[in-house]
Formats: C-alpha cells, structure tokens, sequence
C-alpha cells in the first residue's frame, strides 16, 4: 500500500543516522537529499588547490561519543578517527597559553602555571568524577541521546549538586542550572586566562556561555572536552563521518536519492503519508508514499513549506513556529591552504599549543567575551576578531599534500548584521560585499598570533553565512545547530512548544517526526537523528534490536586508547 | 577497509574503475575498488558550493545513454538523467554572424543554408549523415568491443561493413582538416567550427586520427551533461558495487603490486598496509603500472621501455569557475536567440590557421595569442546546478602545462575574463574575487595519473591509440604479467567518459576468473 515504510527528508548526517538505524531494523526506508551530495553540514572538499581538503562545516568531530558509532560500525564503513595530544589551544597576548589535552594530566600541568588554586579544582573534579564515571555516562546518554524530561534534568541537577559539594562550592544542583557560563566560571576559577579558554570551547561545541543554564551545562561539557568528550578529526576529513553513514545505508538497503528536493508532504486526514518531489529533482513532481516521514531539515521549512499553514489547526503555534529564532550559531570562516605549520607566538610558555589541532584565539579576558557575546545578539559585527581555529593535519596529514596545511579561523557572527565599525549594514545580503574585508582581519588578527601566518598562505577559500544558507538551504541565516541554541529553545523547549509531542522527536502531526531543530539540536553525536530513530522504530514495534544497544561514551571509552595522536606534528624548532 | 583479502582489486575508482568493479561485484566475486583520493568519481568531479555546482573536469557526455552500463545498471533509475540541450554548439566571431549547430541536423542546415550558405547547409547534411552512419555501424559499436590490431581490422570491416568499411578506411587515412575541406569542401568560419569539435579536446591534426574524427564530431553534436553534475554518474555507479557486497575504499594509495610466484597475489599501499587478490586490475596510466608498480626486473623489457615512452598529451586546460547574475548574451546574436542558448559556446574559433598556430605553439609551452574559451552555463539546462535566477558558468580554454600557473594564474584569469567578456559585455559574474581558478597544474595534482594535464592518461597518437593503447602487448587488457590486467584510459578503447575500458576489463576478468558477467 505504501511505497516505503520511512522517508527521510534530508541527508544530513542526522538525517542518514536516523535513516541507518531503521533500515538495519528492517524497514524499508528513503532518504530524499536536495543537494547532489548528502551530509552538507559533514563536508570536504577542494574548492582552492587540490590536494588541501577543506572542511567546510563541521570540523571537529564528536561521532566517537554517541551510540551510532558503534551500533552502526561506522568503523567498517571506513571512519577512522584521529586527534592530537592537544585539544584546544588558546594563547594570549601576554605570552602565556591555556590549553586542554586529551590526557587530564597534561591539562593539570597547563593549568598549574596559571594558578594552583585551579588545577587542584580540575585535580578534584576528576577525582569526583572518575569512580562515578558509569553513573555519569549513564546521565549524559540520557541528556543527550533519549527525550527531554524533567526528570532527566533533575537527575543531571543533582548530579552537579554532589558534584560541587565535593568541590566545596556553596552552590546547588538547581542554582547551578540557573546560572550562565561566565557565572560558572566565576564560580570555579580563579584564572581569566582558564576561564576565557573554558568559555571559548564551550562556545564552539553549540553553548553559548551568554545563555542561563545553557552556559552552565556547556561549561561542564567544555571542561570534559577532549578527555571525556571526544573532539576529533577523521582521516580524509569530515566528510569520511558523511561517507561511512552512506555505506552503513547501503548495506542496510536503504535506498538514497540525492537531487531529489520536496516541494510539499503529502496530508491526508490530518496526517502525513508521503512526499511530492520538486519539479527541479531529478525525477520531477513524483510522488512517494510512506507510513512514517521523518524530517532533517529544520523545523519552519517542514511546517511552513512542506506541509503549509492551512493543515495546522492551531494558528498559534503556527505564529509561534514562524517566530523560531535561527539568528544564533552563525559563522563566518576562511579557509586556508598552508605551506607550513603556523607557529604560536606562546609556544614557549607551553609547546602544547603546537600539538593542538584546535583552539581560539582573541578575547582575551571574560568581560571582552561578554561584549562579544552581546555584541551577537545586537546583530553587530563585533569590531575585534576572536576567533576558533582548527588546524586538522596536525591530527591527520591527508588532508593536505606532504609538508602542507590546512586550516580554517572562524567568528560567531550575527545572521543578519545590521552594523560593523564601517558602519550601517543591510543584513546577510551584506556579506557579499563585505567578506572580502573581513577575510582580511581575520587574516591579520590570525598572523598577529602566529606571526609569519600570512607568509605561508598558499589560497584562501571565504565562506560567509551566504554561502552557507545557499549550500544548505535548512542553514536558515547560516544557522548550523538547526535553530539558535537559546533558554527559550533549549532541552524540553525545543524546538517550539507545542511542535514535539509525546517524546523528543514526535510532532503534533500525525506519522511526523523530526530529526532536526530538536534537542540536542544537529550536530555531530548524531544525538536528534538517534532520537528520531529510536522513536520511529518504538511506533514501528523494530526497537528492540540485538544490535541496538550502545550508548553514550561507550565506544569511545573502550577504543580511545586505539586514536592515532599527533600524525601530522613535526617538531617545532 | 572490511577485509584484507579480495579476489579482485581494482586501482583506481574513477568512471572505468567504478564501471569495472560494478560488473566483477555483480557476478558474486569479492571485488575492491581502491582510490587514492579522499573523494571517488575520478574526472566525474562535481564541486557544490554555495548553492552551485561545478564541473571542473568531465562534463560533456558524449557516449551518456548508449553506454551499455547505462542499461546494465538501470542508472536510469539510479538517479542518473542526461539532458541532452537542443542547441549542442554555437560559435561566435567578431567578424561573422554566430554558427549554431543543433541536436536535430535538418535544423542545422537550414540555419546554415539561411546564415551562411546553402552549400554549407548541403554539405554539412551530407556529412553528419556520413558521420552519423559511420559512427552508429563501426566505431561506437567497436568500443565496447576488444582491440584488433590495424592489419586485421582494415581488411575486416572491407569485408564486414562492405561499401561503409571501405568508406571508414578511406577516412582513417585522411587528416580531419583534410576529410572537413576535401570530402565536404567546408571552409572557415564553418570548418574551424567544426574541426574545433576535435581540436577542443587537445587533439592534433596531424596525429593519424582521422579514424576517430567522425566520431568525435558526431558525438559533440550528440552531447550531454549529467542532471545534477557529472557526479551523479560516479555515485551511482559506487552504490551498485555497495549493493552487490563490493568494497570501494577511499584514501588507499596502491603503491605496488605484489607477486608471488611471477603470478599477482595483492597489492600495497602507501601506509605499508597488504591486501591480497587473486587478479589486480589497474585503471590509472602505463607509468604507473609497469615502471612503479613492479620492479623493473619483474617485468618484460619492452613492456619497461613501452612504458617509458609514453607520451603524455601535448596541450592542457585553463578553467574558470563561476556564478553569474544572468546568463550570457553574445555579440551578434539579435534574432538568433539560439546562439545563446548553446550546450558550448565558443569564442573567436573561426580561423582554422590560428587554431593550428595556437596548438603547435603550446606544444611548445607557449600560451595562445588569445584564449579561445568554450563556455558552457550548465544551469540553463539544468536548472538545479544553479541557484535561483544566478547561473553557474564554466570558461575553458587549451592551455600548455609548462608555465609558472602559481605565478600568473590569477592575470591569465582576468585575462580570459576580459576576453569572455568581449563576447558576452553583459558578463556579470556575481562573486567577482572568488572565481574558482584551475590552471593545467592543478589537473595533475588533483589526479595523479593525469600527469602534465593530461585528462586521457596520455596522447592521441597513431602510436598510442587502437591496437596500440597502451601497447600492442596490453590494449585487450591483458598484460604479461598473469593476473594483472589494465582498463583505465590510457587502454583501450581511451578515454572521457565511455566507459569502454572499463566493460571490456570486467568481461575478461570475469571470464578468466570463471563467472558470468551481467550484461544486456
């Protein structure tokens, strides 16, 4: 009666992990992709000079730490991870740098020339943490992997309440999860330079530390980042995580179309059955039918213009869809093909930071975080660079030829910006005039903390929000997290109230899911595309799978051992 | 990786790599395609960016359909769609009114007959029915068929094809210049028109291949793009050897091959890492097959030498890539709105002498007086390579390999822009600072077997081409060593994307190996 039993709007990585899972669950199941490609957001390639593979969104890598990586043997599917002994790097203009290593131990020693008062804090937060590492995996697969419930976020409050009991911190579970992340630094460090470091990295993995109760959980996420947390590479780069899923479809009979855009889900009796293609896909205006359909690609394009406002009843929630915020989570990044590692001014301080393939640069104190933060949310283009760079042939040499680099810099940047210090700006449309410029300062703030940067520059590659939203028409405003990570859509909140219904991927409308927008928003955990798969196959009665069985950190804490580090180091003079 | 040990490896996941290793999968054998590179396809390369896509390397399909892995593989409902423009060429000069050449060839002689004269449009009736008939009997046929040594196959097709046979020998003997202005009697512009159709391809006219120009010409006037990129192609063709249970790895640089007992036992790869294989195919180019591949005392001596004097092709390619704010309007055109509604328009090709001039000057490394670009703005065909009302447009122009292109790549760009420009003054690209810029240099750092550019693993030549493509030891895909077998480009039948090499590879390591090869 149909002709399929799931189709997968979108091929993104959570799209194609979703879509993974039930097909090796025995559904039969589609994935219909826009573009020619899926993974838009997991992609490498070589727009500059061949041989130097940019990753043009996702760069690091948090696949080794969900279910998926090892329920779906992504391994066999070719993605081998690679990291350095490094995870992040910050330096700063006074000579001296703040840096997380994958081994806490490295991350102590860093921390201790700082201050001794915050590397006895990490000394006993660990401490805390090791013995109790199963009850805390446990939490944080819930957190991350199952739907929102106030349940789960008491569990995770009081967790942090015994937590900063044992640090001798006067503060609950419950204040905890009402305070920012510069409050939570304040709370924990004495150091700026730690603190600006811990801000920064909670900031890149999708916790802007502005945010209440946001800020908190990322700052803890921030801290286990690199030893707990894995953040990694994949040798050929990001999209090898886009590739492995394909073939992990392939092999569980999932069929791919790609060029195949929706126009519209097809409703009959209040409930989707199926999808008409657009007239550009390559099989024009077809029509498919399926008894589920789940949807990657964000949630205003799925309500608004695949299914249209006159089959939603409530014209609240329609308006209140309308108003979801994509404005947050935006970038700006050049791309770089190098002729040589940059070297660190602060390689001296600590030659960690040479071994570190990622890290931030700018910002060098909490109150310039904070106006910069807010700047954001001002839709200014803030006047300073601070950046994130990555540096992936440190961890993994294929991705440039032999004694080359690549790297990328990247600024959270407002959306839609409607000033910068040159003046007034008329929103994203500005960008094509402007991202030559500021290309430029971002080269120049980069060579002033690698002095000699710009003589190694071999091509650079801008890629504004513009490119961004026109690659991936889901990046609305450039928006990488499938919707702005802020209080009112974050966790139970998100992505709107009302749209998720009776779990975290189930929607209102009848046989639709989403695996997009929602908690814990994209991203590559893969945590919404799990989500939306485990629900699927829950209504479909195929959840209980031998196979289906991993959980958060599990793989990673048995084969962390087993990732190559520091393939692409060489030893700086 | 899934194993380390396969009865088939093929090196090399390029079009003839995918093709070969689409057949050998289906027929049960336990097959890998090893790519160096991080990405499969090969010259089957699309770039999405920013909302559009670009073809740097294959674009134009001139065997599309009629390739038998087409049928064999249902690409048709693989997601593989050829779109096959109404208007296949247009040529404009500043001194004549714009030829246009389309799909139907009554429309193509009318339109001569109407603009230029009605002897062109006679003539030119006469030679695409010679072309088309010649082309459709023998030589898209022999394609897909083993190679025949010349002494063999001059007599045969006498006998074979008759009156046709003796036709085909007649014009292999022939330059095209000679078959275009003494068989048809065309002159310039009409006959640089046509005769570009070769010359574009990097093709000398003075290189015995007159046996190939009718098809070359009719096939570019036959001639496709892939509906979504020429990507699609490749993809397709990866997840029907996934489907059959093969293996396809990215990042695996087959460094050697390995024997045991003179006979093939596996291959290395550039990380040290053994698999092992009954029989190794190799898709890439005779260099690296025979002088790196094995060690020279692995080898028979003249195959060593054969391999050593392989000539790589003569000239290259200069290409732009871009996004417009609208599509091209070219000069002269008023009332002859097809002109710009061409698969390729090329400019300036209408002086047969400058063409030749240009071609022996970059055979001496010397860049043309005046880049002829053929333009294509894919996007007008296939609305979903662009993005919205903006085009995606693609410049390319013969260019040779030795020069400093880190240096001047970026003057020879704006150099080419203005000359495109000349043509087109209503030229607005939409990202003017970002053009994508690919010199002939960056075609062989992309693919290490298309070394100085060279997009067909090696020249044209009577030398290297039919019965001795790569060799007269190898060009059945055979090679002396047992187990080993070649079906990239540099075998033949040659390359682009035919997929000749590729069929023919597969048929005979199937048959060799005991199984049966799918095919309709």
């Amino acid at each position: 009666m149909f002709d399929y039993d799931v189709i997968v709007i979108g091929g993104g990585i959570n799209g194609l992990c979703c879509s993974a899972y039930l097909g090796k669950a025995g559904l039969k199941t589609l994935v219909l992709e826009a573009r020619g490609e899926c993974g838009a957001h997991c992609d490498t390639s070589e727009p500059g000079i061949p041989g130097f593979l940019y990753n043009l969104h996702a760069t690091m890598l948090a696949t080794g730490f969900g279910p998926p990586m090892q329920d779906l043997e992504l391994e066999k599917y070719g993605l081998e991870l690679r990291n350095t002994s490094y995870v992040w790097g910050k330096p700063f203009l006074d000579g001296t740098n703040a840096l997380i290593a994958s081994s806490p131990y490295d991350t102590m020693e860093n921390w201790g020339k700082h201050s001794k008062q915050d590397r006895s804090l990490l000394e006993n937060a660990l401490e805390f943490l090791y013995p109790q590492m199963l009850d805390f995996t446990d939490i944080v697969h819930r957190f991350m992997y199952t739907a929102p419930t106030a349940e789960t976020m008491q569990t995770f409050s009081d967790f942090m309440g015994r937590f900063f009991k044992h640090l001798g911190k006067n503060m609950t579970g419950e204040q905890f999860m009402k305070m920012n992340g510069f409050e939570v630094m304040d709370a924990m460090f004495e150091s700026d330079h730690i603190k600006t470091m811990v801000q920064a990295m909670e900031w890149i993995i999708g916790f802007p530390p502005i945010h209440p109760q946001i800020g908190a959980i990322g700052s803890l996420l921030g801290l286990l980042s690199g030893s707990f947390f894995p953040l990694t590479t994949a040798k050929g780069g990001s999209h090898a995580v886009t590739h492995a899923l394909i073939q992990a479809n392939v092999d569980n009979g999932v069929k791919i179309m790609t060029c195949c855009p929706v126009k519209k889900i097809i409703m009959k009796n209040g409930e989707a059955q199926g999808v008409i293609l657009h007239e550009d896909a390559i099989y024009p205006n077809q029509e498919i039918t399926s008894k589920k359909i789940v949807s990657n690609i964000t949630v205003v394009p799925t309500f608004i213009n695949l299914i249209g406002e006159d089959h939603i009843s409530d014209k609240d929630l329609v308006k209140r869809i309308k108003n979801f915020n994509y404005h947050e989570q935006t970038i700006f990044t050049v791309h770089y093909a190098l002729s040589g590692q940059p070297q660190w001014r602060t390689a001296d301080y600590d030659e960690g930071i040479m071994r570190s393939w990622m890290g931030y640069f700018g910002g060098e104190t909490t109150d310039e975080m904070k106006k910069y933060s807010q700047a954001i949310i001002d839709q200014e283009i803030y006047p300073e660079i601070y950046a994130n760079w990555y540096l992936p042939t440190l961890a993994d040499p294929t991705q440039a030829p032999k004694g080359g680099h690549v790297t990328q810099a990247w600024i959270d940047i407002p959306g839609e910006p409607l000033k910068w210090k040159h003046g007034k700006l008329g929103g994203k449309k500005a960008f094509l005039d402007i991202k030559n410029v500021l290309a430029d300062q971002i080269t120049d703030a980069y060579d002033h903390y690698a002095p000699g940067f710009k003589k190694l520059i071999l091509n650079r590659y801008i890629y504004s929000p513009l490119e961004q939203e026109r690659n991936n028409p889901s990046a609305i405003q450039g928006c990488w997290a499938g919707g702005s990570v802020i209080p009112e859509q974050f966790y139970d909140k998100r992505p709107v109230a009302g749209v998720c219904v009776g779990g975290g991927s189930r929607t209102f409308m009848k046989n639709l899911y989403l695996s997009n927008s929602i908690h814990p928003f994209g991203i590559t955990p893969m945590g919404s595309g799990y989500i939306a798969a485990c629900e699927v196959a829950e209504d479909m009665g195929v959840r209980e799978q031998e196979w289906w069985t991993s959980k958060a950190t599990h793989w990673y804490l048995e084969n962390a051992a087993n990732i190559p580090l520091d393939l692409g180091v060489r030893r700086s003079l | 990786m899934k194993s380390k040990e396969y009865d088939v490896i093929i090196i090399g996941a390029g079009p003839n790599g995918l093709i070969c290793g689409a057949y050998l999968a289906q027929t049960g054998l336990k097959v890998a395609v090893m790519e160096r590179r991080h990405e499969t396809g090969g010259g089957l390369d699309t770039l999405e960016l920013a909302g559009f896509k670009y073809n740097p390397h294959a674009i134009y399909h001139m065997m599309g359909e009629y390739m038998p892995p087409y049928r064999d593989f249902n690409l048709g409902e693989r997601g593989v769609k050829y779109i096959t423009p109404e208007v296949q060429a247009s040529f404009i000069g500043k001194n004549h009114k714009p030829a246009v050449l389309y799909l139907d060839p009554k429309k193509t002689a009318q339109y001569l007959s109407a603009h230029f004269s009605k002897e062109d449009g006679q003539r030119y009736e006469k030679m695409y029915s010679e072309f088309k008939e010649l082309s459709e009997k023998i030589i898209m046929p022999l394609t897909y068929m083993p190679a025949m040594p010349a002494m063999e196959q001059v007599p045969a097709f006498a006998i074979e094809y008759g009156e046709l046979g003796e036709k085909f020998n007649e014009i292999s003997e022939m330059t095209p210049l000679e078959i275009l202005e003494e068989r048809y009697g065309f002159s310039d512009p009409i006959k640089a028109a046509l005769y570009n159709l070769f010359a574009m391809w990097g093709h000398s006219n003075y290189d015995g291949l007159g046996f190939l120009f009718p098809l070359i010409v009719y096939r570019m006037l036959n001639s496709a793009l892939v509906s979504g990129g020429s990507h699609r192609l490749s993809s397709a063709l990866y997840k029907v050897i996934l489907e059959a249970g093969g293996d396809v790895c990215d990042l695996s640089d087959v460094t050697k091959v390995l024997l045991t007992g003179g006979k093939v036992s596996g291959v290395r790869l550039s990380d040290g890492t053994e698999v092992k294989a009954k029989a190794v195919a190799s898709t890439v180019d005779p260099k690296q097959n025979f002088l790196e591949f094995f060690e020279e005392k692995q080898l028979p001596p003249d195959l060593v030498q054969s391999a050593k004097r392989w000539e790589w092709e003569k000239v290259s390619y200069f290409g732009m890539h871009l996004s417009l704010k609208s599509a091209p309007r070219y000069i002269g055109t008023e009332g002859i709105d097809d002109a710009n509604r061409a698969l390729i328009t090329h400019l300036g090709v209408s002086d047969t002498d400058e063409i030749l001039k240009d071609f022996r000057d970059m055979g001496g490394g010397k860049l043309p007086s005046h880049p002829h670009g053929h333009t294509t703005v894919a996007s007008l065909f296939d609305h979903i390579q662009g993005y919205g009302t903006y085009h995606t447009a693609r410049w390319e122009s013969l260019a040779p390999f030795d020069q400093d292109w880190d240096l001047i790549k970026g003057d020879y760009a704006k150099q080419c822009m203005d000359v495109w420009k000349q043509y087109a003054p209503n030229l607005e690209p939409l990202d003017p600072m970002n053009t994508l810029i690919y010199p002939p240099t960056y075609i062989e750092k992309k693919f290490k077997n298309m070394v100085r550019g060279s997009i067909k693993q090696g020249s044209y030549t009577v030398l290297q081409m039919g019965y001795n493509r790569p060799n007269d030891a190898c060009s059945r895909g055979y090679t002396p060593i047992e187990g080993f077998y070649v079906c990239g480009a540099s075998t033949y039948p040659g390359g682009m994307v035919i997929g000749g090499p590729g069929y023919l590879g597969a048929k005979i390591i199937a048959e060799d190996l005991g199984v049966q090869k799918n095919c309709k």
